[in-house]
């Protein structure tokens, strides 16, 4: 079979395949896109049967989308890419490494001696949460995550490491800073507990999500309660990780009564409610006996 | 005696002169300018809407930096208003707004002359670039008097563990002039491209 390959950008013709077998996938058609031209790696194609038609999938094949001899493709150009694991990697080692350099209290932020101000323990328990929560994150990456794009644009490297990192000097900076005030010790070790659990909480339905894809594949299957009582939470929301993710952050907030903490809390809570909405959108799409029950992000509610 | 304009003259009870210039322009400042900047807000849903065909994003930019300087500067600073920046960005909102303003209206109607379109493509190559001249001498006249007196700023310790520093927004907004402007400026020349061809204008949608 012949298929003739056109740009999405400028609607040209890029060039030719021939000899394609009917059972080519998609992603044999990426290999064979680069090899007529040198700058579009496969991962930077999104290949498409219309010039605004959906981006193919790798699995797909000609036979599977009806292509004859003679069709034609759209190939989109995503500019340049990075690895989805860098990016992870960079934008969690940041705040990782910027809040304990706040942490000592660094005279070019707070003057000189503010380093021999006494510290509550709450900025300590603070200290060791934050920490807490980047190494997990960081371990995630490594260890746990699976996804089914290998690669993102670069562009999001800059924007998510400026999320994060500007996001971390500006509650380290308050909560490190010599003239930081301390709750009182019921509420900073009640939220400990709550931000303890939600940390517990979001690394159970990281796992659980691990288990339900075989490695190397990018299946997908219903997500459903373990026997790990957290993964419970899957009976009333879809995204059950990013439900534990804000307790985690309202936890931290109210264990040192900070509001750049709070807003933090708030920016994460907005960006996972939109992902969280469009995850249950396709959930019930792609499962036919998903509960109706089930909200996105808040249990009962939204 | 006749006195040069503008000279402030001497006060006396009952005097019934015209007021000096400088005094208009406080007046002018106090009760004119604010009901202007906001009456500008609305731009925003009428883009949003889609009831003028405008980019929604750059509308809010340009109505929020509109709002900052009038509220957070001009009122909010007496050294704001001193500044040469004023008259500039004044003459450069109001001429735009005029172009902008009647240009809307004939366009629902459905009748925009050619000159019209041409001024609204064209005089912001010099206007833009005034404006934003204008806006950030403002603020610069401004910042120095906010940081002397830590206007409209929160310091530690407190409740919330909040700090803000009005002085460092103001200097973090004219820092934000460098990327935006280009930006804004360079996608007015797209549109004029896209309307303006060989001296004649394709319908805008």
């Amino acid at each position: 079979m012949e298929v003739e390959i056109l740009s999405a950008q400028t609607s040209k013709s890029v060039g030719v395949l021939n000899s394609l077998a009917p059972t080519t996938s998609v992603r044999e058609l990426k290999k064979r896109v680069h090899g007529l031209k040198k700058s579009l790696h496969p991962d930077r194609q999104a290949l498409r049967l219309e010039l605004k038609g959906r981006t193919l999938k790798e699995d797909e094949s000609l036979k599977s989308l009806g292509l004859k001899s003679g069709s034609k493709l759209y190939v989109k150009d995503l500019g340049p890419q990075i690895g989805w694991k860098t990016v992870f990697l960079v934008e969690y080692a940041g705040p990782l490494l910027l809040y304990l350099c706040m942490y000592r209290r660094p005279w070019l932020f707070y003057g000189e001696g503010a380093s021999s101000v006494p510290i509550h323990h709450a900025v300590h328990i603070a200290a060791g949460c934050w920490t807490l929560h980047y190494a997990k994150r960081l371990l995630e990456t490594l260890f746990v995550h699976r996804f089914s794009h290998a690669t993102m644009p670069i562009f999001n490297l800059f924007k998510n490491c400026s999320y994060y990192w500007l996001f971390t000097l500006y509650i380290a900076y308050h909560i490190n800073h010599p003239l930081f005030t301390a709750p009182g010790s019921i509420q900073v070790y009640g939220s400990l507990t709550a931000f303890l659990l939600c940390e517990l909480g979001n690394l159970s339905i990281h796992i659980a999500l691990r288990n339900l894809r075989p490695p190397g594949t990018t299946v997908r299957k219903m997500p459903v309660a373990t026997l790990n009582p957290f993964t419970s939470l899957f009976n009333l929301v879809s995204c059950p990780n990013y439900t534990y993710e804000f307790g985690s952050w309202l936890a931290f907030s109210v264990m040192t009564q900070c509001l750049p903490a709070g807003l933090f809390a708030l920016a994460g809570m907005y960006q996972m409610t939109i992902w969280a909405l469009g995850k249950h959108r396709a959930y019930k799409k792609e499962f036919l006996s998903y509960p109706r029950s089930r909200k996105a992000i808040v249990p009962f509610l939204l | 005696m006749a006195l040069s304009p503008g000279v402030k003259r001497q006060r006396l009870k009952a005097d019934h002169s015209p007021p000096t210039s400088a005094e208009v322009k406080k007046v002018w400042i106090y009760k004119s300018t604010p009901p202007y900047a906001f009456m500008a807000s609305p731009t925003i849903l009428h883009a949003a809407t889609k009831l003028v065909p405008s980019n929604v994003l750059i509308t809010v930019f340009q109505v929020f930096s509109r709002v900052l300087v009038v509220c957070g500067v001009l009122l909010a600073t007496p050294t704001g208003p001193t500044s040469p920046g004023l008259p500039l960005a004044l003459v450069a909102w109001s001429i735009t707004e005029v172009v902008r303003y009647l240009y809307y209206a004939l366009n629902l109607l459905g009748t925009v002359p050619y000159l019209l379109v041409w001024c609204r493509y064209t005089l912001f190559i010099a206007l833009y670039p005034i404006g934003v001249t204008g806006e950030l001498l403002c603020l610069y006249a401004a910042q120095a008097y906010v940081a002397q007196k830590k206007l409209w700023s929160l310091e530690m310790p407190n409740a919330l563990n909040l700090t803000f520093s009005y002085h460092y927004f103001l200097l973090f907004i004219m820092f934000l002039y460098i990327p935006l402007f280009p930006q804004m400026y360079l996608h007015m020349f797209a549109q004029r491209r896209k309307v303006i061809t060989d001296g004649t204008s394709k319908k805008v949608k």
